[in-house]
């Protein structure tokens, strides 16, 4: 409420009593001790100067142009740790309420060997599948994970492109506590024709730059 | 209820302290606070009107052109949103999009899209990279993490990919306050030029402003 009136007026002939002359000093108090709202700050009157920061928004990142090579002879998620030589990227944060995330993450990279795509009839790297006229070729998936969740897949990528560079995001909602964002890759050598795993990648793989961003945005 | 007597009240003159009794306690009370704080308001009591508005930057497009101009400041209390898009045209080395804004937080955003020329045999490493600048432009410098590397490989036959074929990046990153300019900026292999056959088609970059 914007205007709190006088409520009380002391005329010859009143006995003066306490409570009347503090009841509208009580009135205003009450006012300005947990009762402001919008009358009292109409439009347009806050501005970011007198808001502390971080009040509605939260921006977290972990960045790197280290070069990181997975390991190309498994088939399991990898890379979930700090952006390095040994991870690809990872993110720590406590929220210190419930949220909403958006984790952003891009990256580029470079296969290192020459092209592992199979072409039917050719003498190139032969697939080791029973049916002949399958096609294959090395590739990388990356997907992002928050809390052990997975939120978000990327690909697969084929080795055609020498280099490439891809991009994802995921928006989900979090409790307050502490959380965990990671971004994983997978190499793996799949069939052109089904998708299928088809063993271990013949080619290696670098990620070069990449960038993994969380934005926690407050109630 | 409190009473307080008054002595020597006489009309026309006025009451003085010693005319009163001020020992009583019930006279003190009802303190307001004098440091404000979100306390002071009552819960749920404001809403989005009572933050001061955000301002979109006015906007030049030159579709079709190199270059392109932006201008403006962004006064949102919480956050604002630039957003500058261009046609590129054709090929092109290096394209420039600014936005100024000293602020706490910017998260930028850009994305851009190429296309291989006709010519297979033209295998161009393409380099795209966010840029940012602390002297409103006069000095560049890479941003880390944001570089995007694109090359078809040689010799494929398997699907006749052209070049570069139809590529498309983004990268995402969250810029030191210092910052009042971004650009996205491109370079070949082989720059200037020498027979590239890289057309960029089109690109665009967006600043998420988040001051609070």
């Amino acid at each position: 409420m914007a205007n709190e009136y006088r409520q009380n007026w002391d005329e010859n002939g009143n006995i003066l009593d306490p409570s009347m002359w503090l009841e509208d000093n009580n009135r205003l108090a009450g006012e300005v001790n947990g009762g402001l709202d919008r009358d009292n700050f109409p439009a347009n009157t806050i501005v970011s100067t007198e808001m502390s920061g971080g009040d509605f928004v939260e921006v977290q990142m972990d960045s790197t142009n280290t070069a990181y090579s997975p390991d190309r002879t498994s088939t399991d998620w990898q890379g979930g740790s700090a952006a390095g030589a040994t991870g690809l990227a990872m993110e720590e944060w406590v929220g210190e309420e419930d949220e909403h995330v958006d984790v952003h993450f891009n990256a580029t990279w470079s296969w290192n060997g020459s092209t592992s795509i199979y072409e039917a009839g050719s003498t190139g790297n032969r697939p080791t599948q029973t049916d002949p006229n399958e096609q294959y070729y090395d590739t990388v998936e990356l997907r992002l994970v928050v809390d052990g969740n997975v939120v978000a897949t990327l690909g697969p990528f084929d080795d055609g492109a020498e280099y490439a560079a891809t991009y994802g995001v995921a928006s989900i909602q979090l409790p307050s506590g502490n959380h965990k964002a990671t971004a994983e890759c997978r190499c793996a050598r799949r069939s052109i024709q089904s998708g299928s795993l088809r063993g271990v990648c013949t080619n290696t793989i670098t990620f070069t730059a990449r960038s993994l961003v969380v934005l926690e945005r407050f109630r | 209820m409190s009473t307080v007597v008054i002595t020597d009240l006489v009309p026309g003159v006025a009451v003085a302290r010693s005319d009163v009794n001020d020992t009583i306690t019930s006279w003190v009370s009802g303190t307001a606070a004098l440091a404000l704080s979100g306390r002071n308001v009552r819960p749920e009591g404001l809403d989005r009107r009572s933050f001061s508005a955000a301002l979109h930057v006015a906007q030049t497009e030159d579709a079709g052109s190199n270059s392109i101009n932006q201008s403006g400041t962004a006064s949102g209390a919480v956050t604002s949103v630039l957003y500058d898009v261009v046609n590129c045209g054709g090929a092109m080395e290096t394209n420039t999009m600014t936005f100024s804004d000293p602020t706490r937080i910017v998260l930028v955003h850009a994305w851009v899209y190429m296309e291989g020329g006709a010519t297979a045999a033209t295998r161009q490493k393409v380099f795209v990279i966010l840029q940012h600048s602390t002297d409103g432009g006069a000095a560049w410098a890479d941003i880390t993490g944001t570089e995007q590397i694109f090359r078809m490989r040689s010799g494929l036959v398997f699907a006749q990919i052209p070049a570069i074929s139809r590529s498309a990046c983004w990268c995402v990153w969250r810029s030191p306050s210092a910052s009042t300019k971004y650009r996205i900026a491109f370079k070949t292999e082989n720059n200037p030029g020498g027979g590239d056959d890289i057309n960029f088609k089109n690109a665009g970059i967006f600043v998420e402003v988040f001051r609070n």
